[in-house]
């Protein structure tokens, strides 16, 4: 089968999940109070838009996850780097307590976070940072210490200095793995933001879902669940598409075994 | 990075090795003993880790926690078992007998994938009421992805030259499934398996955090809300240690599971691969059990406290859900 008919097939299983969702509702198969219309929810995502407050809630929640990722990412990588390349035994004294604190539920210190930062943005953007940051140190180091031992000894072969070392060989070389860890993070951030906005905000999407379970507006559950979901899909093609544009070059034999 | 030698001798644990590993550990909670008995930190607001364990000690004496253990635990095995129960025979009927089918549905299935349990928990709640059933539908869901996609991958990539050679030693269909199929896909069961309870442990956290009566999630919001910081630290603990004694387990019985392999990850250093003793066969066939049967009696009376003494902390709980900020 092409490709590009591949592809028409996979649009018209989504159009037929969709078909079926509408003709359950419209036919009160189930009831389509607790169930409604397909068309009916993202009519009122689109009446929600125009109103103007949908899209408000939906930037500070971007904002949050946005923000919590981009400092797991900007303290995760240099620390995974540092720790995987130089420090390794301090990597090494340090991995039992690394288990241990990604075990550290961040919504289980959530009442001491408030405590520490007060209420506001700051508990919720500590939250998605904590849950992002492991996936991406862990990853970061196995990478950079499973980069191919034959590469390496070539590199040096050449006389290489150890920077250039780092800049030319290992640091694109543990790439695809550190990708996965972002990849896995930002997954996580969509993750966390919900659930920490259910949990105490006064904004957005995750606060839109659970006041709309409060106040019995069934549509805007549905429609916030969609949302939510179509931003995660989004999120996840973005980072795969910058995984193909960054390690595109780099193959998996790169690295000592496929993590 | 040495993998392989470590294999090959299991000289991993000596003594110096195990104090290096522990020594962060070890310092890490020096400094949490003794920061706020010399003022570095707030005793209000940090209680040093001596005061915290014993508070556990105390609460556990009290016979309390056991029911949130068994609570909590009981919710992720029966979403566990549900997401199992759908995702394993779904995938292995689709992707053997309709592969086609399989990469048509793939884009419908990550769609549906990024559907986050906690938005999807309002309308579990509309079809199934707010008793148990909406948690383990939750963590069901959460589960059903990794064991569904570790699955697909792992029938796409079990290796030809086997499943050639089965076929011309003309065993039955039923054989090639025990014998080939399944030791090859396990594996990549038991990580879908794996990824799912570690997602739904602190998905079950959270979500008891947010509304339920029981359970460990409960136990931390109960303490945050009764502003005992020193439980909220207790508890912490008590979660902490339960997710890597969950987490040891798995690696634990993955080696054991699939003794051929050689699971390379980050903690992956020095792990043996052995079949399973018999007794712990059993022991873990007993500790599930117990879980299940002993689980769900603790549910039926968390159930009946939360009902019979309109319990203050319900209340509370229940604002606390609202607006902070």
């Amino acid at each position: 089968m092409s490709r590009k008919l591949n592809n028409v097939y996979k649009i018209i299983v989504v159009l037929v999940f969709f078909g079926i969702w509408e003709f359950i509702s419209r036919t009160e198969i189930l009831n389509p109070v607790l169930v409604p219309a397909f068309t009916d929810v993202v009519k009122n995502i689109w009446d929600m838009f125009l109103a103007g407050n949908f899209t408000k809630h939906l930037v500070i929640s971007l904002k949050r996850a946005g923000i919590g990722f981009a400092l797991a990412v900007v303290t995760g990588i240099p620390l995974g780097l540092l720790l995987g390349g130089w420090f390794k035994t301090v990597q090494k004294s340090l991995e039992w307590l690394m288990i241990i604190f990604s075990q550290v539920n961040p919504f289980v210190m959530f009442h001491i976070i408030i405590l520490v930062l007060g209420i506001g943005e700051k508990p919720k953007v500590i939250i998605i940072m904590w849950a992002c940051l492991w996936p991406i140190i862990t990853n970061t180091i196995s990478g950079i210490q499973n980069v191919n031992d034959t590469i390496l000894k070539a590199a040096r072969g050449f006389g290489l200095g150890r920077v250039a070392i780092f800049i030319k060989v290992v640091f694109p070389a543990s790439l695809p793995s550190i990708f996965t860890g972002l990849r896995l993070s930002a997954g996580y951030s969509v993750f966390m933001l919900v659930a920490a906005e259910m949990m105490g905000a006064s904004s957005g999407l995750g606060w839109l879902i659970k006041s709309s379970e409060e106040t019995y507006q069934i549509l805007n559950i549905y429609g916030g669940a969609l949302v939510i979901a179509l931003l995660g899909v989004l999120i996840d093609g973005l980072m795969q598409l910058l995984e193909k544009r960054f390690t595109g070059r780099i193959k998996a034999d790169y690295l000592n075994s496929e993590i | 990075m040495g993998l392989e030698e470590n294999f090959e001798t299991g000289k991993v644990y000596t003594l110096k090795n195990i104090l290096l590993k522990s020594s962060g550990v070890f310092i890490f909670l020096v400094l949490w003993e003794i920061s706020p008995r010399i003022g570095w930190a707030d005793k209000q607001f940090v209680p040093p880790f001596s005061t915290v364990i014993n508070e556990l000690i105390k609460l556990s004496a009290s016979g309390a926690l056991t029911m949130h253990i068994m609570v909590s635990l009981w919710r992720v095995l029966a979403g566990l078992i549900v997401a199992a129960l759908i995702a394993i025979p779904l995938g292995f009927i689709l992707s053997k007998s309709y592969p086609l089918l399989i990469e048509m549905l793939n884009p419908m299935l990550r769609f549906l994938s990024q559907a986050n349990p906690f938005t999807l928990g309002p309308i579990f709640i509309l079809f199934f009421g707010v008793g148990e059933l909406v948690k383990i539908s939750m963590i069901a869901w959460a589960c059903i992805w990794p064991i569904l996609f570790n699955l697909i991958t792992g029938i796409k990539v079990v290796d030809p030259l086997l499943e050639k050679s089965a076929k011309s030693l003309n065993i039955s269909p039923f054989q090639k499934f025990i014998k080939v199929l399944l030791p090859s896909v396990g594996p990549w069961i038991f990580t879908g398996l794996s990824t799912g309870v570690e997602i739904s442990f602190f998905m079950v956290v959270a979500a008891e955090m947010i509304g339920t009566s029981a359970g460990l999630g409960w136990l931390v919001h109960n303490a945050g809300m009764n502003n005992k910081i020193v439980w909220i630290y207790s508890a912490a603990v008590l979660i902490i240690a339960l997710g890597v004694l969950i987490k040891w387990f798995l690696g634990y019985t993955y080696d054991r599971l699939f003794f051929w392999k050689t699971a390379v990850d980050f903690y992956s250093e020095g792990r043996v691969h052995k079949r399973f003793d018999k007794s712990e066969v059993v022991f873990i066939i007993f500790m599930l059990v117990v879980i299940l049967g002993f689980g769900a009696q603790q549910v039926k009376k968390a159930d009946y406290q939360s009902k019979n003494m309109e319990s203050h902390d319900h209340l509370e709980l229940y604002k606390g859900s609202g607006d902070f900020q």
